[in-house]
Formats: C-alpha cells, sequence, structure tokens
C-alpha cells in the first residue's frame, strides 16, 4: 500500500467517527457532547435517560449504517469487478428485487396459508429468503452474462427484472392482510433503525466473513481487470471463482436487504468513488476502500434522515436523491459507454 | 530430436461452437524457435493462438506440450508453461505499470499474491528487460500503445513461461516502436532461451526478422518454413496474388503492377541518390534501362533531362514526367 493510501484511509477513518459523534449528538433529545463521550465510553453519568437513549437508540442506528453501508460497498465492488461492468450493484442489477420477492413470498404465504410462526422463526425466515432471493437473481444474471456481453443489456435485464418482481409482489398484496402488507412495505422503504443487539451481531459476523473472503478473492478479482482470456491464461479457476463470488455476494446483499430493507445505489457508487480517490484499481486497496466509503455514504444517508428530528425521511428516498444522479453523470462521464 | 520438441499440433481443428475456421493442422515448434505465424487479416491466427494456450477449447485434433496433451494438463500447470499477450488490453487503466506485470506472477504466489523475494527479482528483470523502468510507476491509462504493449509482454515474461505466444504485437504501432519491440523479442528468445510465436499479416516484418514463419493461407492450410524460402517457391507469390499488386520476389517488396513501363536511364555518382530516385521513379511507371532513349543526368543537386529542361529537385522531374 502506497504512502498517500495509508493518509487517505486515515481521512476516511475520521469521517466516520466525525458522522457517528454527528448521528450521535443530533436528535430531539440534546445531550451535550462530553455527556455522550463518557456514555460512550461506559463511565456512570447521573441522566439515565440519554444512557439509554444513546446506547438503545442512536448507536444502533449509527453502527447500522455503517454495516451495511460496509457490506454493499464490497457487494457492490465484487459484482463490478465480476461483471467486468462498471454498472453492477446489488440494486441496480435486481439482486435487491430478487430479495424483496423471496421475503415478500416469506412475510405474506403464511398468511394465505393460515400459519403463524413464532417470532425467532418468522426473522431467520426473513434473512434466509433474502438472501436466497439475491442468489437466485445473481445466478440468473450468470447465466445471462455468459450469453450476451454489454454493460447496458446486463442493466436493463436487472431492471426489467425489477418490474417482474413487482408485479409479482403487487399480486401477493392484493391477497394478503393489511398488517403483513404494512410490515413489507415498511421494509422496501429501508431503514437503519430500531435493531436489535443479535440483528447486529449477525450483520457484523457476516461483514466480517466478507471482508475476509473478499482479501482471499482479491488476487483472483485482480487479475479478472485483465479479462476473462487473461484471466483464464494465469491459470484462474473459474467455476470455483464464480461460485463464491456468488455465495458471497449474495451473503452480503441478502445480510443486509433482509434486516434494513433494499438500500439502493450504494453499492454501486461506493467502488466508484474508491477508485477516484485512492486512483488505484488493486482490490487490496479497493476492498477496505469500498468498505470504508460505503460506511460513510450510509451513516450520511442516515444523518440526513434523522436531520428533520421529527420527520423521518427513509434512507431510500435521500439515497435515490444522490444516486440516480450519480449514475447519469457517470454515464456522461465515461466516453466508451455511449456506444456500448 | 523429440526431446527438443516443445509444442506438436496433430490434425487440429480450432474454431467456435462446433464450426471450425482452421482444420487438419499438423505443426510442431521446437524449444528457443522465434516464428512469426503469417496470414492475411481475419485467417483465424488469434483463434489458433488462443487454442494453443487452452484459453480457447479446440474441437479436433491433440495439442501436446512437453509431450503432455494440454487438454490434460491443468490450466494452473499450463499457465506455467505458456502465457499469451493478446490484442485486447482488459480494464486496466487505472492499474500502475508494475501491478500488471505483478499480475503474471498470478500462477506462481499463494492465495493473496504475496511476493517472494524470487518473485519480485523476476518483475525487476521483466521490467528491465522491456525497458519500462523510467514509467514502472505510471498509470496505464498515461501510456501510449507501444508501451502499453510492452508492458503487457513484461507480464508474459513476469508468467516465466518457455513459450510465449503474441497475438499481433506490432500492430497498431508506428514504424520506430515495431522495430524496437522486434529488437527486444529477438533479445529475449536469443538471450533468455524463451520460445516465441507471434502473429501478424505484416509481411516485410517477418522477412526482416524471422527465422521461421508458419505462412497461413486462404484455404486454411498452414506451410512452415523460412521466410526467405516462401519468397523464393513462389508461394508467396502466389498466396497475395492480385489484380493490383504483387510481390516482387527479388527485393521481396509489394510493387503495383503497371501496364508496361517507360524506360529510362539515370546517371548519378552518388548510388544512394541514385537507387532512391529509380525508386521513385519507379513509382510512376519507369523502369531503368541503360539503352533508354529518356536520359536523365544528375549533377551539382539538378537533375538534367538529355536535351531538355534542368529540375531543382526530384519531385519537380516527377511532376514533369507525369504530366509528359
Amino acid at each position: 500500500m502506497i504512502k498517500n493510501h495509508k493518509f487517505i484511509f486515515t481521512y476516511l477513518i475520521f469521517i466516520v467517527m466525525i458522522l457517528i459523534f454527528s448521528i450521535l449528538s443530533w436528535g430531539a433529545v440534546k445531550i451535550p457532547f462530553n455527556e455522550i463521550v463518557s456514555i460512550v465510553l461506559g463511565s456512570n453519568i447521573e441522566e439515565d435517560s440519554f444512557r439509554q437513549i444513546i446506547w438503545e437508540l442512536r448507536l444502533p442506528r449509527a453502527f447500522c449504517s455503517m454495516l451495511a453501508g460496509a457490506s454493499l460497498g464490497l457487494a457492490g465492488l465484487l459484482m463490478q469487478t465480476f461483471f467486468q461492468n462498471p454498472l453492477a450493484g446489488p440494486f441496480v442489477l435486481g439482486i435487491h428485487s430478487g430479495s424483496s420477492l423471496a421475503v415478500a413470498f416469506w412475510i405474506m404465504t403464511g398468511t394465505a396459508l393460515g400459519i403463524t410462526l413464532p417470532e425467532s422463526v418468522a426473522v431467520a425466515g426473513v434473512t434466509f429468503s433474502s438472501i436466497l432471493g439475491g442468489a437466485a437473481v445473481f445466478f440468473m444474471l450468470l447465466l445471462v452474462s455468459m450469453k450476451i456481453k454489454g454493460n447496458i443489456i446486463l442493466l436493463v435485464i436487472g431492471l426489467l427484472f425489477g418490474y417482474f418482481t413487482s408485479g409479482l409482489i403487487s399480486l401477493l398484496i392484493s391477497v394478503t392482510d393489511a398488517q403483513k402488507i404494512k410490515t413489507f412495505l415498511m421494509w422496501t422503504l429501508g431503514s437503519f433503525q430500531g435493531k436489535t443487539a443479535l440483528e447486529l451481531i449477525m450483520l457484523s459476523l457476516i461483514l466480517g466473513i466478507g471482508l475476509i473472503w473478499s482479501l482471499y478473492l482479491g488476487k483472483r478479482l485482480n487479475v479478472l481487470l485483465l479479462g476473462e482470456e487473461y484471466a483464464l491464461s494465469l491459470g484462474l479457476r473459474f467455476k470455483r471463482f464464480k461460485i463464491e463470488t456468488l455465495l458471497l455476494t449474495s451473503l452480503l446483499s441478502g445480510a443486509v436487504t433482509s434486516l434494513c430493507g433494499p438500500v439502493a445505489f450504494v453499492g454501486i457508487m461506493a467502488p466508484h468513488i474508491a477508485r477516484k480517490l485512492f486512483s488505484s484499481q488493486d482490490h487490496f486497496v479497493l476492498i477496505p476502500g469500498s468498505f470504508i466509503i460505503g460506511s460513510i455514504l450510509c451513516l450520511v444517508a442516515e444523518f440526513l434522515s434523522g436531520l428533520g428530528v421529527t420527520l423521518v425521511v427513509p434512507i431510500n428516498a435521500i439515497l435515490g436523491l444522490f444516486g440516480a444522479p450519480f449514475i447519469v453523470f457517470f454515464l456522461f462521464g465515461k466516453r466508451r459507454f455511449r456506444d456500448a | 530430436m523429440p526431446s527438443n520438441l516443445l509444442l506438436e499440433v496433430k490434425n487440429l481443428s480450432v474454431g467456435y461452437e462446433k464450426k471450425a475456421i482452421l482444420s487438419k493442422l499438423d505443426l510442431s515448434i521446437s524449444k528457443g524457435e522465434m516464428i512469426c505465424l503469417m496470414g492475411p487479416n481475419g485467417s483465424g491466427k488469434s483463434t489458433l493462438l488462443k487454442s494453443l494456450v487452452g484459453i480457447l477449447p479446440f474441437l479436433e485434433g491433440e495439442i501436446q506440450i512437453n509431450g503432455k496433451r494440454i487438454d490434460k494438463i491443468k490450466q494452473e500447470e499450463l499457465s506455467k508453461i505458456v502465457s499469451i499477450v493478446l490484442t485486447n488490453k482488459g480494464d486496466v487503466q487505472g492499474l500502475t505499470v508494475e501491478d500488471v506485470v505483478r499480475l503474471g506472477r498470478f500462477p506462481h504466489t499463494n492465495r493473496f499474491g504475496k511476493l517472494q523475494r524470487s518473485d519480485r527479482n523476476i518483475i525487476k528483470e521483466s521490467i528491465e528487460t522491456m525497458n519500462l523502468e523510467s514509467i514502472r510507476e505510471k498509470l496505464i491509462s498515461e501510456l501510449s500503445d507501444g508501451q502499453v504493449q510492452k508492458v503487457f509482454i513484461a507480464r508474459a515474461l513476469a508468467q516465466d513461461t518457455e513459450l510465449i505466444i503474441l497475438d499481433e504485437p506490432t500492430t497498431y504501432l508506428d514504424i520506430a516502436n515495431k522495430m524496437e519491440l522486434m529488437s527486444i523479442l529477438t533479445n529475449i528468445s536469443k538471450e533468455k532461451g524463451k520460445t516465441l510465436l507471434f502473429s501478424s499479416h505484416d509481411w516485410s516484418l517477418a522477412l526482416e526478422m524471422c527465422p521461421k514463419a508458419w505462412l497461413l493461407d486462404h484455404s486454411g492450410t498452414i506451410s512452415m518454413g523460412t521466410p526467405e524460402e516462401f519468397l523464393f517457391n513462389g508461394t508467396m507469390q502466389k498466396l497475395f496474388m492480385n489484380e493490383k499488386f504483387f510481390l516482387n520476389s527479388s527485393s521481396g517488396r509489394f510493387c503495383e503492377l503497371k501496364s508496361t513501363p517507360k524506360e529510362i536511364y539515370l546517371d548519378c555518382e552518388d548510388s544512394n541518390i541514385k537507387y532512391w530516385s529509380l525508386h521513385a521513379l519507379e513509382k510512376i511507371g519507369f523502369k531503368y534501362a541503360e539503352e533508354a532513349e529518356l536520359r536523365i543526368y544528375f549533377a551539382n543537386g539538378e537533375f538534367k533531362i538529355e536535351g531538355g529542361k534542368s529540375f531543382k529537385s526530384l519531385s519537380d522531374l516527377l511532376l514533369r514526367l507525369k504530366l509528359s
């Protein structure tokens, strides 16, 4: 790693800390700076409600945004290199749609069949179906990308798949009771709030595995930059590599989606910003880079969503406002995509 | 001597999805050879080369490297024996020269790509061989076509294989870069003892630089031999037979076919000026003859037509002759 890179990483970590602190300090209840510090450091303070607000509301929010952003950043990076397509990302390519559909099935078919599951099974089911649904779409994209070369086509297929799933979901909604519909719709808006400690631990475990596994894939991802033919000529075992990437991406994206809903655009934006910032394509730089920039994006979105104090703007509204123009700018900026 | 044989191809058919582009090929490469695969554009050169490295499955027949069939060798093992430089250069705009060369060590390093001292030495050596030290830390996006080509050859060198295959390495390069690259390749073959196979549609390049060539013709057969041989036994002329051009078997150059050339005599003491002036005259349809009626004398920097005007420069003379 070049000296310059270390400097940028230090900077980014500093930004993460500022953002976390901003989320901790902003809200309906005003908590003084030094109290926040002592609460986080674990020392006792007089006002017990402050401690509760920090530990049970704001810190989990910040923590969840960070984990989700990092996971999506990693998933996006993996997908962009894997499909050799800068427009790839779990949201735009429809991985999230696959998760949504599977989750919708899980939440809503229960009523149709008249079964009530215990709480823990229901939650585990959401996670599982989210990962599975994501993996199914990824697999489908894999098949398509083997047949058709072209950046835009893959994107269009992802979008079409999104429409298809929303059609199916509407169908499901029309036969389900109002309570379940509300649960599902709230889920689709995307939220980093109200997660339990167990959920966050689960997510951090998956993220930890994801980070180590990505680094383990780093050498192979780097060689794929040369293109499939060079990678083969250098002895890359493609089948195994494909399966590993498929599993890892679905795991990362699915875990976040099950917990926070389909979070838009972070996956596609984080790797691009990382590439620009570090002016590098080396995955041993981009993996930690996308990880931390993904966190920053989600932290910013979460902070902005809570800015109105009483009026909470959904995460996806904010990310959509920033993400969609980002892609448009990207398309305009890259000449080679005009004729892709 | 079978032990000297590096690559052997028997009854090979190559192509895409069951559709053979070249078939019934029998070829061989001995260790240390430098071979140019010659053939017109779109004749299947790339397809053949990709099949030889194992990145494109072949349709029929057998390819053996060091006596082992390549479809029986694992791709990881094969990548330590043969490397390739392709015409496409992947998406590496954001990598530095050294990053790309380092990727050549892929088959030799552990899971995380950690470089040992020996790996670093080979990378350094490859960069030096290709004269890339001064741009070692530059991004690929900042380089010229010729430099990028050299980086990718350095990458193949870093892969440290016995056989290096290059697909059209000199296309898109200007003449100076072309010559430099060819002389480096000759060096690699002579000094490092590497076996090289490269394709080209540039006939003069093969004639100048390669002791051995594979000539691919329109019917899809490949003849093996020296470029000079192809010239004097007429294989080349047959291949490039055309209504407008022919291959001059004494110069090895392509010439335009002209209706009977007019005869001209040029008297000039400086043999260099004489050679190139005639070269120019041939282009506009003249042929040198001692007894020609049209006689030109060169003296004091002027061309003089016998019984006519003088011209200050060759181009003025040509203009005049063209008009008459």
